[in-house]
């Protein structure tokens, strides 16, 4: 009975290994093609019939895409935007958060009720008054337009608290007993007890943040401000006079930072996605 | 005392209403208000025009088409992306050699935005060099010009959608198969269900809360869509790819029609509510929960 239970497990394991041989090839055949492509000589990637793997490595392509527009810039917009982000719907969250579980005030339920509403409304019906808002502070082109709008996550507040009511009151009697303030009880009990949630939110919010589209295209004008996901449309409506090795250099190196991020905190990563998806 | 900490509560919750006032429920009752105005696009000076821009927004033929093509590309991503990565999730739970190695790479594509994602497909497209048409040759058929064709635009950017979406899906459906009690699937298994029974009366019941928070949240993605449309064929060939959310952002920041843009965004409002609505009306039948 092992035996024969054992070879069986085998057996599955064998044609489930198989069965995600061809989409796991799929899915990575465009990151693969990306790093062909971008070390290819000029003329090379043209070649018909094309060759997947390039005859000579050359990295010329990334030199004369780091040399055509700032990538750097792009991806120093990109990490000062995300983690502004991330750090402010974080604090504005923690407190809020606290607030709504911890304290008694008047019309609590109403604010509960009205944040939690703020999640329902999607991006695309608050951005035209938005634009306007920005553009009479004359503030479009600035990295607080980039940031401010983001600063708050009603979600961000819904998880927190959720995760702060679970903290035990009896905990934060006893600390005020011994003469603890509210707020040094958040920061200093709260706060590292809520760690796993906080983790969790901060790299949901990262990403979300990391990977704005349409709002950082439309308040951003000169390419000195823009983040790497607008960066990159530079590529895309200069493809005419540009190498397609060029293209995809600037496209492997933009992409890079957040794909070995990935790799590197992948758990921390899977269960701050995970962990966000209790909001359904 | 207590008003101690009624005071205190004001206070912590101040930044946040103040940010949720100025730039989401402000802008979004604003978005409602002019979308029943006229607004000049240089003075900005306004006018009540009642109904008027709703009016033209549902008389005009190629809104009708944006309706249309936002349809056809929600269920070119939600189903495939919903079917694929439902069964990459339980393939990848039936523990298969090089189980981690696997995940990553099924979960990659979640750290890279829609827009890279698209600059990754946008040369494998390539009527001339581009590596699908490579193969289609090699087959001995001929690859149209994917992204300038109106045929086959609108399959491409989906396709590329699809790529992208599919990590995310797949983290929440390895998760709901990780709750999922061995004990429950090894019973029946004694009790004699074959696996296609244990999967479609066991498990698949089992990880409908997950199969509906998913749905729920692609729907919505997918009608949002923007990032790749830009990249890719930026609405066009002829407006094949042009989604209700391009077509807003097109009136709104290149033609300047700001009252008829805000009521196109409150009909995607008022959409995207309807599609979650409806999802959950029919949870109500087929989830369970417990």
């Amino acid at each position: 009975m092992d035996k024969l239970t054992l070879t069986r497990q085998n057996k599955n394991r064998i044609v489930a290994t198989l069965i995600l041989l061809v989409p796991a090839a799929i899915q990575c055949f465009p990151l693969l093609y990306l790093l062909c492509v971008s070390s290819k000589k000029g003329g090379e990637v043209i070649q018909y019939p094309p060759r997947l793997l390039p005859e000579q490595l050359t990295l010329i392509n990334y030199q004369e895409a780091l040399s055509s527009a700032p990538l750097l810039r792009f991806l120093l917009n990109s990490a000062l935007v995300a983690t502004s982000i991330t750090f402010l719907q974080v604090f504005t969250s923690v407190l809020a958060a606290y607030a709504l579980s911890r304290l008694e005030f008047k019309g609590q339920r109403w604010v509960m009720a009205l944040i939690v509403g703020t999640m329902m409304i999607p991006g695309e019906v608050t951005i035209i008054p938005n634009y306007f808002t920005l553009a009479s502070w004359n503030w479009l082109n600035t990295y607080p337009a980039l940031i401010l709008p983001f600063s708050v996550s009603g979600f961000g507040i819904f998880l927190l608290y959720q995760f702060f009511k679970t903290i035990p009151k009896e905990l934060e009697e006893a600390a005020m007993l011994e003469g603890c303030s509210r707020l040094r009880f958040l920061f200093q009990f709260m706060v590292p007890l809520s760690l796993p949630a906080i983790t969790a939110f901060a790299i949901y919010s990262f990403v979300g943040a990391w990977n704005q589209y349409l709002w950082p295209l439309i308040v951003t004008q000169s390419t000195e401000m823009q983040t790497a996901q607008i960066g990159i449309g530079m590529f895309r409506s200069q493809n005419e006079s540009m190498s397609w090795g060029v293209i995809m250099a600037a496209t492997a190196m933009l992409i890079s930072p957040t794909v070995l991020l990935f790799i590197a905190t992948q758990k921390q990563f899977v269960r701050g996605i995970t962990m966000s998806g209790i909001k359904g | 005392m207590k008003k101690d900490s009624s005071l205190l509560a004001w206070g912590l919750l101040f930044p946040t209403l103040l940010v949720l006032g100025c730039f989401v429920i402000y802008p979004a009752l604003q978005s409602f208000v002019l979308s029943f105005q006229d607004v000049e696009p240089f003075s900005k000076q306004s006018f009540f025009i009642g109904f008027e821009n709703y009016m033209v927004l549902f008389r005009s033929p190629d809104y009708w088409q944006s309706l249309r093509v936002t349809f056809f590309f929600l269920v070119m991503t939600v189903i495939p992306s919903l079917l694929l990565s439902l069964a990459i999730a339980i393939t990848l739970d039936a523990n298969p050699f090089f189980q981690n190695f696997l995940r990553t790479l099924f979960l990659l594509p979640v750290a890279i935005s829609s827009s890279m994602a698209a600059m990754l497909w946008i040369f494998i497209y390539n009527p001339t060099a581009g590596f699908l048409n490579y193969i289609l040759d090699v087959m001995g058929i001929q690859g149209p010009n994917w992204l300038a064709d109106p045929d086959y635009a609108l399959v491409a950017i989906a396709v590329a959608t699809v790529w992208k979406e599919i990590g995310f899906n797949i983290i929440f459906f390895l998760a709901g198969l990780t709750a999922i009690p061995t004990e429950l699937k090894e019973a029946a298994e004694l009790d004699g269900a074959s696996p296609r029974q244990r999967l479609f009366y066991v498990v698949l019941p089992l990880l409908s809360p997950t199969l509906f928070f998913v749905s729920v949240v692609s729907v919505i993605n997918s009608l949002q869509s923007f990032g790749q449309i830009h990249i890719l064929t930026a609405g066009g060939p002829m407006g094949e790819s042009t989604t209700l959310v391009y077509n807003l952002y097109r009136d709104a920041f290149v033609k300047f029609r700001t009252g008829l843009a805000s009521s196109e965004a409150v009909v995607l409002f008022i959409l995207i509510m309807g599609a979650t609505v409806f999802q959950f009306r029919m949870a109500k039948k087929r989830v369970h929960y417990g």
